[in-house]
């Protein structure tokens, strides 16, 4: 039997741990037909059974909290191949995965875990919408790009002062999960520049690149990318292709994973690991009979219930 | 110099790779950055996070030391290419066309492959004598300094979309070729471009970013130009010279 570790990493609020609950759900009750079965429990099961229960009574998923992180352990078998696994996957607060872009520095938790893993299971939330609109694609670009020839103090550096001091605390305002979403232009204030609050795609791709940063060698993994909440995606929009959706509301990670391919063999899939959204959906969702047929999935072919086909495609990586 | 829209120039440059998969008429892409925090950071009021009514760019601080930005950009026939971009605040320029001698320090740019002086083209069109003068007076002090010798210089021309039609548009580029002229002739071997270039559209036009695009295009050595020299890596190594040169250290 081999062991094969696959870091599960997003950024906060991206969607991680339903999944995971999900997941658990599928591999236990064995309801649907999935790429992977489980082979048998782990000596320690309490994180995942907590998970499990509280997808089972759809409830919302709270961000993942220091004290609620955990590393769990999955015994699962190939149904096709008979091949076992033993997949030990982390669930770690998004606030971990971020600290390389905003910070510049990473938890060695983290950091062992994306050197030593066969493969990523990577988050990003449909829900979110693209962060990096530009004003200017609405309105003007302002013309205060000036010297200050007047000889009064320099407005760019105590801007750069409050930038830096906002910085340094980067606990201000996590709590707020609406931080990151792009507000119409002309409300009301002025947000300044809060390293961890920088645009998703662009921690992500940090992530990515200190993964295979000197000295650490640069080499290939399978990255599978998970657009979860995608129930909002079919809600929505015309698109219906994961791939498609990625390049157009995640332009700079869609290109960056392009353009790295020998570091990146990339499959990226659609995920609705609640089947909707709650509280909205919940009386929809209690009445499916079959708890793991709420779960959607899409892209490469994967059956539409089985949210173990990424992990199956990471782990058959060699 | 101060208010030539350097911030917004660089800032142009990253959008314009950052959404390439938007426009797919652009022939260069995004394929990672070392200085991600930075471009974000200087882009930020310009977004609508910034909960600005107007965009704006975050300027160099005049205190601030020469800093240097990274792009690292796939361009057409394949290759991964790394820009490495040098950012000094428009003071440091002021004051060293006082004492000329200080452009001695400015290892940055005798070390650079291209340089980009950038011209205000409103300044250009209104108050042409002073800019030209300015203009001259820097590239006298970088020619004399030795910075301009066997260099590319493009000068672009900012703020085009302040322009009003064709006619004030080539006005401008006339001027910006009679500076060019004057730069070819004043340092030894230098070869010299000018673009017309602007962040926001230009007047009656919808595309962001004029200009830009076909710069970092002319920019593009040829495929078997060895953008860093460095004795010290791996031959077998793999990555761009960039990771090469970032791995120096092991070899050593």
């Amino acid at each position: 039997m081999s062991v094969r570790r696959i870091l599960i990493a997003g950024m906060p609020s991206s969607g991680k741990t339903t999944y995971m609950a999900a997941m658990r759900h599928v591999l236990l009750s064995d309801e649907t037909k999935t790429a992977l079965l489980m082979s048998r429990l782990a000596d320690d099961e309490r994180h995942l059974n907590l998970l499990q229960d509280r997808w089972l009574a759809l409830e919302t998923f709270e961000r993942t909290r220091e004290k609620s992180e955990a590393w769990v352990t999955l015994h699962v078998r190939d149904r096709m191949t008979e091949v076992e696994a033993d997949l030990e996957m982390p669930d770690l607060r998004g606030e971990m995965f971020e600290r390389p872009a905003a910070f510049g520095m990473c938890h060695r938790q983290v950091a062992e875990a994306l050197v030593e893993s066969d493969g990523i299971l990577l988050f990003t939330n449909a829900e979110k919408p693209d962060d990096n609109l530009l004003i200017s694609d609405f309105g003007d670009l302002d013309d205060n790009e000036g010297a200050p020839a007047d000889g009064k103090s320099d407005p760019e550096v105590s801007e750069s002062k409050k930038s830096s001091e906002a910085s340094r605390n980067p606990t201000d305002g996590v709590d707020d999960p609406d931080a990151n979403i792009a507000r119409p232009a002309g409300t009301t204030g002025r947000t300044r520049f809060q390293a961890d609050r920088m645009p998703e795609e662009a921690k992500i791709v940090e992530l990515l690149q200190f993964a295979n940063r000197s000295p650490r060698t640069r080499r290939r993994r399978r990255l599978g990318l998970i657009v979860s909440a995608w129930d909002v995606v079919i809600d929505g929009e015309d698109i219906r292709d994961p791939t498609q959706w990625l390049a157009q509301q995640r332009p700079m990670l869609a290109q960056f994973l392009r353009y790295n391919a020998d570091a990146w063999d990339v499959r990226v899939y659609g995920a609705s690991a609640q089947g909707g959204k709650l509280p909205r959906d919940e009386a929809r969702l209690k009445a499916i009979e079959t708890a793991s047929e709420r779960i959607v999935m899409i892209g490469h072919d994967v059956p539409r219930h089985d949210p173990t086909a990424p992990l199956g495609w990471l782990i058959s990586g060699g | 110099m101060p208010g030539r829209g350097r911030g917004r120039f660089l800032l142009r440059a990253f959008e314009r790779c950052r959404v390439r998969c938007r426009n797919r008429s652009l022939s260069a892409g995004f394929a990672g950055s070392e200085t991600i925090r930075g471009f974000e950071e200087r882009s930020f009021d310009s977004r609508v996070a910034s909960d600005q009514a107007k965009a704006s760019t975050l300027r160099t601080p005049r205190a601030a030391p020469v800093i240097f930005l990274h792009l690292r950009i796939a361009v057409a026939d394949g290759r991964l290419l790394d820009f490495l971009i040098s950012d000094r605040s428009g003071e440091h320029f002021n004051r060293a066309l006082d004492t000329p001698a200080k452009f001695a320090d400015f290892e940055e740019i005798g070390r650079a492959d291209t340089i980009l002086l950038l011209i205000d083209g409103e300044q250009l069109l209104n108050n042409h004598q002073v800019e030209t003068a300015r203009l001259r007076k820097l590239v006298v002090a970088l020619s004399q300094a030795g910075h301009l010798t066997d260099k590319v210089v493009h000068l672009v021309v900012t703020k085009a979309d302040l322009l009003n039609g064709e006619s004030q548009r080539t006005q401008v580029e006339q001027r910006a070729k009679v500076i060019s002229d004057e730069l070819g002739r004043r340092s030894s071997n230098c070869r010299t471009q000018t673009h017309l270039t602007s962040c926001r559209p230009l007047k009656g036009q919808t595309t962001f970013g004029q200009g830009i695009q076909k710069l970092l295009e002319v920019n593009v050595p040829e495929a078997k130009t060895q953008v860093f020299n460095t004795t010290h890596w791996n031959p077998g190594d793999g990555g761009t010279p960039l990771d090469r040169l970032m791995r120096v250290e092991k070899w050593l």
